[in-house]
Order: structure tokens, then sequence, then C-alpha cells
């Protein structure tokens, strides 16, 4: 029986985080999100209250690679075995959210030989590790500044091509890995390096609500979720589900959406203006603005949804300029200003 | 029943807080209490004190009044990540054949206490383990662990990781405690288990929640952490009392509790005072409302007045026991102690070579002995797997060598701004450089009378723009002093097991004593001494010469102290900081 988690539709302000999130679930290609701020502002919170949120999936039963049963050509070994001669059995699951503790080792994470089966039968089998875990789900990397380099490098190359290739102690094999990377992390603790900053699809700014207003319904809903979980999350539960069915609207909407020249061609200038580096910030902007299109229910995207993108999709790919006081948001604002207009 | 919580006496002694060895007694006691009542919205306690009797005696209660059948389990900051998150046991399943798991301590601790020794030395990795295990905890008040910080650190240098301290509601301090003020709590686990399933159906009022949000915003604690924390200790504290609603009391006495700590790290962190907004008058001014908000002392201030004074108590005694100043160096070497490095022993993978004492990985050993059984002629279901050396597998502990860039910049006289803002452009460039993302930089300022530390080593560009955002200058040349301050803090760095690295920034012409005399005969005496002294430490140094032309005063100093010369006259920053880099890339 699972821990009733905390409903995201119940979730006060941080606009720009469940906007993030909401459209990285949607479009899993836009790369992941990084989250970074202060402290005690709901992160954790937020990330597990999507998984809850999201969609069931149909997912293999006893399948430690979370196959899923409507594609045969990617099902692994075990669901592929003679014993199961039609499709796999399925079961509806939330989509996993992963944690990666900071001190991961690598058999964890990537997988490794099943000591178990080795020692008592002799034979070679693979244990399926985090990775497994979290695919066609989350992986939720806390402190994401402090990661070892090591295990930054395993990250990006599985999240950018969404297979794991497992080569050693006597096994060779790969398997399906994709999944959305979400970091999270506070600034003081350290900077992230710059190849790691841009492999994340967007970024938001968490900071600690200052409104009071904002503050007093923070306290109280904390409040009536610990007093009674079940019955919060019955309060909770129609905006939740509609939020469900909005998710699927915009997941089947995604495909068709038209992008149109004028919109291209702003993105372009955006960027230019910016100075971000590479194309990288391109991508993640147009697929940011589909991401509201889709969301809002609309079929094509205006400026308005590359206005409301642009911040969380360039935001952390600007040349950095130390001397430069002025923080990432004003500098994005201003030349958001500038090329769309106010 | 409940003498120390309850009466009205120690109340004011609290309030007033004088902080006597009683007071502080007092407060430790109502911690540990309401940590129990409530681990899962309360986290637990993080305990300044130094081992001995009083500490002894509290731990030992701490363990007599929790209601839980199993004992605390109690963990030394060193523990391995393995041990606390649980898994394969290497050396069982070898001996049996059989994969034996442990069962984590985390899972052990669940619905007990988890004890941390020397908590100020704690890693990133381990607290960030016991931080997601915080996090997850309920539905039940007595769910989820209690966590227990034994932190025997004497400065704000060396701290158990705000991850960590973050997630806890309570900091109560020992140090000054003497043994006499040390009694028997008058609590017992019985009282503790009866609060537990009251604690959540306590009721709060409106006016309650908004009072606490009021105090936090003036007390600048900004974190959504700090009122939750404040409430859910008053509902501890009423549940404990029989009560089920929330009194002013309640909140008065929990709350100060929770928010001292925290108001206190506000007050050293100290930006210039925000003037009192206008906003938290509001709650004064919409009189009228409630009749009873006019005739009653505003809880909220009450609130506030209560930390404010007990705050100001704990600067004052810090001050007057002569305990090294909050922005202070730092503890520059214990004697006689072992040092533990917090960066050192982070498990890498597996290696094969087997140099003196290093220790062999089980797991990784069994994992590479695994596929050969067949080969070796066991057949399978053999007790024990045939291990060869080349199996061994041995842990291979990465010790990260930062370099801590510690500058030492002259803040006197009319060029100071210049320089300041000089060295301030270095160090932000050094910082968001990414190859120097392990290295750690601080700067220390001097003139006057004093060299002061406006940045401890810090690898956060975020925290580097906010302490040198207010650079003061001007005044004499304090240069001997400098001198020592920098050698102290190179000292304490290679304590911390990172490789310090000194950066100067001066004319060389110091003109105060180290006694705080405008001497400039001694004071350039009194100079040399100390650089020659600070190049028997063999720390790597640069010094920049920022006078007009290279003086042989400088170059002279330079020689005293072992370091590199520069001349920089007209410095600017990004000279400055890549000079500094080839420096370090040579070392």
């Amino acid at each position: 029986m699972q821990d009733q988690t905390f409903p995201f539709s119940a979730i006060v302000g941080q606009d720009d985080l469940k906007s993030a999130l909401l459209i990285s679930a949607i479009d899993p290609t836009i790369g992941g999100v990084l989250a970074f701020g202060d402290r005690g502002t709901g992160k954790t919170t937020a990330i597990r209250a999507l998984a809850a949120l999201l969609p069931k999936q149909a997912v293999a039963v006893d399948c430690r690679f979370r196959c899923n049963p409507e594609k045969p050509a990617g099902l692994c070994a075990n669901c592929q075995s003679p014993a199961a001669s039609n499709k796999p059995q399925a079961r509806q699951e939330s989509p996993s959210v992963i944690d990666l503790p900071l001190g991961a080792t690598e058999d964890r994470v990537l997988g490794a030989l099943d000591l178990e089966r080795a020692l008592a039968s002799g034979e070679l089998a693979f244990e399926p590790g985090l990775l497994a875990a979290a695919h066609r789900g989350f992986l939720y990397v806390d402190e994401v500044n402090l990661l070892d380099d090591h295990l930054v490098d395993i990250l990006l190359d599985v999240a950018a091509s969404g297979i794991n290739r497992i080569e050693r102690e006597g096994m060779s094999l790969t398997h399906a890995a994709e999944f959305v990377l979400i970091g999270s992390g506070n600034p003081e603790e350290g900077e992230l390096r710059p190849q790691l900053l841009d492999r994340f699809g967007l970024s938001v700014e968490v900071r600690t609500p200052r409104e009071p207003k904002e503050r007093v319904e923070i306290i109280k809903r904390r409040e009536a979720f610990e007093r009674d979980r079940e019955d919060f999350a019955r309060t909770w539960k129609r905006k939740d589900n509609a939020l469900r069915k909005k998710i699927e609207k915009a997941r089947d909407l995604a495909g068709t959406i038209e992008t149109p020249d004028e919109c291209l061609e702003a993105a372009a200038a955006l960027c230019v203006k910016l100075g971000s580096d590479g194309l990288r910030g391109e991508l993640a902007l147009i697929r940011a603005a589909r991401g509201f299109a889709a969301l809002a229910g609309d079929e094509r995207v205006t400026l308005e949804h590359l206005k409301r993108g642009a911040p969380m999709a360039l935001g952390h790919r600007l040349r950095k300029d130390p001397l430069d006081d002025s923080d990432a948001s004003a500098r994005v604002a201003r030349a958001v200003e500038e090329v769309l207009g106010a | 029943m409940n003498d120390v919580l309850l009466n009205p006496d120690h109340l004011v002694d609290v309030e007033r807080a004088t902080e006597t060895g009683n007071a502080q007694w007092a407060r430790a006691v109502l911690a540990a209490s309401l940590a129990l009542v409530y681990p899962s919205g309360l986290g637990g306690v993080r305990l300044s004190a130094n081992a001995g009797p009083v500490r002894a005696l509290w731990l030992a209660e701490l363990e007599r009044i929790s209601p839980a059948s199993e004992k605390s389990v109690v963990v030394p900051a060193a523990v391995s990540p393995e041990r606390l998150s649980g898994g394969v046991s290497g050396a069982q399943s070898l001996m049996s054949g059989e994969i034996k798991r442990d069962v984590g301590l985390l899972e052990r601790a669940r619905g007990t206490c988890l004890v941390v020794n020397m908590a100020e030395r704690l890693d990133m990795q381990v607290s960030a383990m016991i931080a997601s295990e915080l996090d997850g905890s309920g539905p039940e008040a007595g769910d989820g662990i209690c966590a227990v910080l034994l932190d025997e650190s004497q400065s704000t240098d060396e701290q158990p990781p705000a991850i960590l301290t973050e997630r806890l509601a309570f900091h109560a301090d020992l140090q000054e405690t003497p043994l006499r003020a040390a009694a028997p709590f008058t609590v017992n686990a019985a009282d503790i288990a009866a609060a537990r399933p009251r604690v959540l159906s306590v009721e709060v009022t409106h006016e309650i929640v908004e009072a606490v949000l009021a105090a936090c915003e003036r007390l600048n604690v900004w974190t959504m952490r700090a009122p939750l924390f404040c409430l859910n200790a008053a509902k501890a504290l009423a549940a404990l009392g029989g009560r089920d609603k929330v009194t002013a009391d309640d909140v008065l006495r929990a709350g100060s509790l929770v928010l001292t700590s925290r108001a206190q790290a506000q007050a050293t962190e100290a930006q210039p005072q925000q003037p009192p907004s206008p906003e938290s008058g509001e709650d004064n001014e919409g009189a009228g409302e409630t009749n009873t908000r006019q005739e009653e002392p505003d809880l909220e201030d009450l609130l506030v007045e209560a930390v404010e004074t007990a705050v100001e108590a704990v600067i004052f005694s810090a001050k007057d026991h002569g305990k090294p100043d909050r922005r202070g160096v730092g503890s520059a070497g214990r004697s006689g102690e072992t040092v533990f490095a917090s960066d050192m022993g982070r498990v890498d993978r597996p290696s094969r070579s087997r140099g003196r004492g290093n220790r062999v990985d089980l797991v990784a050993t069994l994992r590479a002995a695994a596929p050969m059984q067949r080969l070796r002629e066991q057949p399978p279901g053999q007790p024990r797997p045939k291990i060869k050396p080349a199996d061994l597998r041995m842990k291979r502990f990465r010790r990260r060598k930062q370099s801590s860039v510690i500058f030492v910049v002259d803040a006197s006289g009319s060029a100071a701004m210049h320089r300041m803002s000089e060295a301030k452009g270095a160090v932000q460039k050094l910082l968001s450089d990414c190859y120097s993302r392990r290295d750690l930089v601080s700067l220390i300022a001097f003139r006057g009378e004093d060299a002061e530390l406006l940045l401890p080593p810090t690898r956060s560009l975020v925290s580097a723009h906010r302490r040198l955002s207010d650079l003061p200058g001007g005044g004499a040349t304090p240069l001997a002093r400098a001198i020592t301050t920098a050698g102290a803090m190179a000292e304490a760095e290679r304590a911390r097991g990172r490789s310090p690295f000194l950066v100067f920034l001066s004319d060389g012409r110091g003109n105060m004593t180290l006694d705080g005399k405008p001497d400039r005969a001694v004071a350039s005496e009194e100079t040399t001494n100390m650089a020659r002294r600070l190049s028997a430490l063999s720390v790597p140094t640069v010094f920049f010469d920022t006078s007009r032309r290279p003086t042989p005063q400088a170059k002279a100093l330079s020689v005293a102290l072992g370091a590199a010369y520069e001349f920089l006259p007209i410095a600017d920053s990004g000279k400055v900081s890549g000079l500094v880099r080839e420096h370090i890339g040579y070392n």
C-alpha cells in the first residue's frame, strides 16, 4: 500500500516549476528539468506529486526493466521468453520516480552481475540497476551539483541515447533506459559544470515564497495533509483528475501542433540576442513553447507561448559574465522584451 | 507532572534567557521531549555539547524516555553509506556461500533514534541519505527516525551539513552547562507514548498561524520549514500537556526554541539590518477586527522579543567567555587529536592493485569470482565460492585534493576600494571557472587594527557575491596581523585535507604593530618575522605588489614569505585570476 503523496494540484505557487515538470512529462524529448534554489521550497514534494499525478502506463508484470507490453519490439529477454507466448501480462502503474542517491555506486546505477544467481547456479544473469527502474519514468537527482563526475558522465550518456550498454563481469547486453532527468540543488553548495547544465532542457529557479497570503496557505495545506492524508487527497482528487486529463489530451495533441515560421524566427533571434551557445537552447525553447501550447489545448504555437518558455529554456544557457550583477532571469526578460515586444 | 516543562518560573527563566546552565538544560530537555513526541514532523535535535557527563546524562535520559522498543542506533560520522542503506554483506556472503543481506542502519533506526557522533564531520553523501530518510516519514507522528546530531564543533566554520540541520527543528546547546544544572528529565516514556497519537489532531487557530509567520519574517528567517516546525513543536507541547488546542504559551516556548538558532544564524551573517517592514505593523493596526488582539499582548511581538533576547544573550555570552569570534578563522589544529578530513574517504571504483593498507572490496571480489566458478570445477550450490588472487578487488578511496585559495587583501589607505574590487573580481572569476569547480576560495581583508575573514572558504559564486557586496576600506595597515591570520587559515585548511594556496594583494608597507600601535619601524620588523614563520609552513604563495612601482620592500617581503613575486599596479581581476590559476597549476 503506497504512502499517500501530497497532491500536485494542492501545491501552492511554484508555477514555473510545475509548468516545467508538466511539459517534461508531455514531451520527454525536451531533456529534463533542473530546479535550483532555496531550501525548503517543496522541490522534492513537487516531483513526487508529479509521478502520482501522471496517467498510469502499461507495465509488464514481474518485469524489472519496466517493459511496455504494447511494444513487442523493445521487450527484454524475460518478457520475450517462449513461455510468454502472447503479449506479456500487463498492469497499469504510475510512472516510476527513482531517487539517485549521492553516493550511489556504478553497480547500483547501471546494474551488475546478479550475485545470488551466479553463486547459486553459476549462471550469468544481470541484476538491473536504477536506470532500468527509471525506464519510462523519472530519475531524480537531489543535490545534483555535488554528484560525482563519473556518475554525471554515465547519466549524460544514457539520458541522451536512451540506451544503457553493459560490458562488464562477463556480461554484454543493452537495455532501454528512457527517462526524464530531474535535478535539484542549492547553488550555495557549488556551481554545476557547464556541460551538465547545458544538457538539461529546462531550468527553473525556485524561490522561497514571500507573499504572506501564499505562506499562510502553504502552512494550512501542509497541516491538513499531516492531519489526515487520505482525506486531504480526496479533497484534491477532482483537480488532480482534471489535470491528468489535460496532460493526456496534451500528449495526443503534441505531435500535430503547428509551429509558424514567425515563431521559429523569433526563437532564433532570441537565442542570438542572449548569446546562448549551441543549438540546444533553440530546440529547448521551441519544445517548451509547444509544450505550453499543448497544455493550453492550442493547435498553433504563438509568441505568447515563446515568451513563457524563454526563461526556463534559456536561463541556464547564458554565457556567464561573473562581473555582471544582473541575474539570469533579468537578462532573459530584457531580451524577450526587445525581440518579442512587451 | 512535568515540572521542567510547565513550571512558570522556568518559563520566565527561559524567556529572560540569561542562558544560565539551568535554562540551557531546560531547553535541551524540552527539545528532546518534543522531538520524541513528533519525530515525523520535527526531524530531531542537533546538540552542541562537548563529550562529557552532561551530554552523557542527556543521552541516557533520551534513551530512557523514548517509547521505542528498540534501542537507539548510534553511528560515527564516518559510517559507510553501505552500512546505512543495507545490502549485500560481503563478509557473510563469502563465508556462507549464500547471499546475506544486512538490514541497513537507517531501516533499523525507524521508530527510534539515530544518534550521530561527531556530526560536524559528516560528509555530504551520508548527510544526503539521512536527509532523504527524514523527508519520507509519516503518516503517524511517531513514524520515521528521530535524528540526534552530536556536534562537538567550537566555531561556525565546522558545522554539520546544512542539508541535515535544515531538517531538524531543534538546536540545543549544552556547551556552557555545568554538571549541577543537569538533572534527570521529569518526563517519562509513558507521557511521550500517550502524546503521540494526540499530536495530529491538536488544533491551531488561524491567528496563531499568522503570528508565527509574521514573527519568522521579522526575524528574517524565510524558509518555510521554520514556521512549520514552530507549529509542529507547539502541537507536540500541547499534546504532552494533554491539551487539544495550542495555546499562546505553547507557541512561545516551542516557537522560541525552534527559532532561536535560525535567527542567530541570520544575525551572524548580518546583512545591513532590514528596517522593520511596514507590513508587520498591519497586524497591530488591523485593530477593531478582533477585540482580543488589542487587549492581550501580541503573540507575534512576544515571540520575536523572546527570540531576539535569546539570540543577543548567546552572542553576548560567547564574547564573554572568549569563544572564537563567530566569523573567526576556525579551529587551527587541535593538537594531539587525529584529524579526519571529511572529504577523504569516498569509495571509488574497486581497483586491482593491492597496495599496502588497501581494504578488500568483498562484494566486487565476489562479482569477479562468480562467473568463474564453473571453470573452477565448483558444482553449483557449493557452499563456498573458490576465490583466486586474480579475483581480489580492493577498495580505493579517492582523496579529493582540493585547492583552497586564500586571498589576503590590503584594504587600508586610499587605494583600498580599487584593490578590494579587483580581488572580488578575481575571486568570482576563479569560482566561475569550471576547472576550479573543486577548489575553494576565501578572502581575508586587513585594515585598521585587524584582519577579518570576509569570505569563508566556499565553492559557491552565490555566496561570494553575497558576502563581498559590502567592502570596507581605509585606515592603517596591519600587515603583520594579516600574515599571522593567513597562516592560521592555511593550517586550518590543511587540517581539513585541502591544499591551501595564499594570494597576497598589498604594497608590502605595514604600519600597524601586532598589538595595535602605529609604529612603522616595529611593524616592519614584525612583518618580516611573521613572514618568515609563514614561509616555514611551505604553503605555495603569490605576492601581488600593488604599489605604483616595484618597491624593494615588497620584493623583500615576498622573499621572506617564500612567495612568488608579481608586479601588479593596475591590476585587473582577469590578470590576477589568470596568474593565480597558473601558479596553482605548477603545484
